[in-house]
C-alpha cells in the first residue's frame, strides 16, 4: 500500500470512465446511422466494468488484496429491438412495408450516462488531487 | 535511550498516519469503482482500529503473529479492521458505493492526515528546540 498504488487505482477509474464517455459519444454520433459494416442499423454499445484486485501477491498486505481497480473488460452490443419508422423513400427501408429500422439508441438515456460518467471522472480527479496533497504533506515531516 | 527520546507518541502518530493512508486507498478504490456492478464499498473502522492499537503493547504498526507453527514470520500481519458495506436492496446492480459519502470521507481523511502530520512536525520541532539548547 503506497500512494503510487492509490494513484494507479484512481487512474484506472479515470480510464474506465473515459471509455464509458467514448461509448456514449459513439452512440450519440450514430443515433441516425442505418447502415453498418455488419449490415443493419447501428447497435448501441455498452461498456462492461469489472473490479480487479490491484495485487494478487499472497504474501502481500491483506489490504492490498482488498483494493480493487475498475477495468473495462468488454464492450457489448445492446440487444434491444430497433425502432421501426415509416420512411418508404429511404434506400435502407424495407421495399414491401416501407418501414426503416433505426438504431436502438435513446439520446436522452445517453445524455444521462454522459453526465454520470463525467461526474465520476471528476470524483476520480478529486481523489488524485487529495493523494497528491497527502504526498506533499508527508514530505513536510521534519522540515 | 531512543525509546525515551521518541516516546510512544511517535509510534502512535506513525500508526495513525498509516491508517489514514490505508483509509485513503480504500476510499480511492471505492470512488474508482462507483460504477462497477457488484462492487462493495470498504473502509477502515477507526473505532475498532483505535481499540486494537491501544491493546497492542508493542506499539508497532504491524506486529508479527504466527498463527501456525508452520508459518514463516511476516506472513500473518495484524491487519486493520475493515468494514464492507452491503448493497441496499434497491441498488439494482449490487454496488454499495455512495458517491457523496465517499467524497466527504475523502475530504475528512485528507484533513485528518494533514493534522496528524502537523502534530508530528510540532513534536519533532520540540525535540529540535531541546537539541539546540533552547534555540541558542
Amino acid at each position: 500500500m503506497d500512494l503510487l498504488k492509490i494513484l494507479q487505482i484512481s487512474a484506472s477509474g479515470l480510464t474506465a470512465e473515459r471509455t464509458r464517455l467514448q461509448t456514449v459519444s459513439s452512440n450519440i454520433a450514430n443515433a441516425q446511422t442505418t447502415r453498418t459494416e455488419g449490415g443493419g442499423p447501428y447497435q448501441r454499445r455498452l461498456p462492461v466494468f469489472q473490479s480487479i484486485a490491484v495485487s494478487d501477491n499472497p504474501f502481500g498486505d491483506l489490504l492490498d488484496r482488498k483494493l480493487q481497480a475498475p477495468k473495462v473488460v468488454d464492450v457489448v452490443l445492446d440487444t434491444r429491438p430497433f425502432e421501426e419508422v415509416y420512411n418508404p423513400s429511404h434506400p435502407d427501408a424495407n421495399p414491401e412495408t416501407g418501414m426503416l429500422a433505426m438504431p436502438n439508441v435513446n439520446v436522452v438515456e445517453e445524455m444521462v450516462d454522459m453526465i454520470s460518467a463525467s461526474r465520476s471522472y471528476e470524483a476520480n480527479v478529486t481523489a488524485i488531487t487529495a493523494t497528491k496533497n497527502m504526498a506533499l504533506k508527508a514530505l513536510e515531516i521534519g522540515r | 535511550m531512543s525509546d525515551k527520546l521518541f516516546n510512544p507518541v511517535f509510534s502512535k502518530l506513525q500508526q495513525a498516519l498509516d491508517l489514514r493512508l490505508k483509509q485513503h486507498g480504500l476510499v480511492s478504490s471505492n470512488i474508482a469503482n462507483a460504477n462497477t456492478p457488484g462492487y462493495e464499498a470498504q473502509r477502515i473502522n477507526f473505532h475498532k482500529a483505535f481499540i486494537q492499537m491501544m491493546a497492542d503493547p508493542s506499539g508497532s504498526a504491524s506486529s508479527m503473529q504466527a498463527r501456525s507453527s508452520r508459518h514463516l514470520g511476516g506472513a500473518a500481519l495484524s491487519e486493520p479492521p475493515i468494514d464492507t458495506i452491503k448493497a441496499q436492496a434497491w441498488s439494482q446492480d449490487g454496488n454499495s458505493v455512495n458517491a457523496e459519502e465517499e467524497m466527504v470521507i475523502l475530504a475528512e481523511n485528507n484533513l485528518l492526515y494533514n493534522a496528524t502530520v502537523e502534530v508530528l512536525k510540532r513534536r519533532l520541532g520540540m525535540l529540535e528546540y531541546a537539541a539546540s539548547d533552547g534555540g541558542k
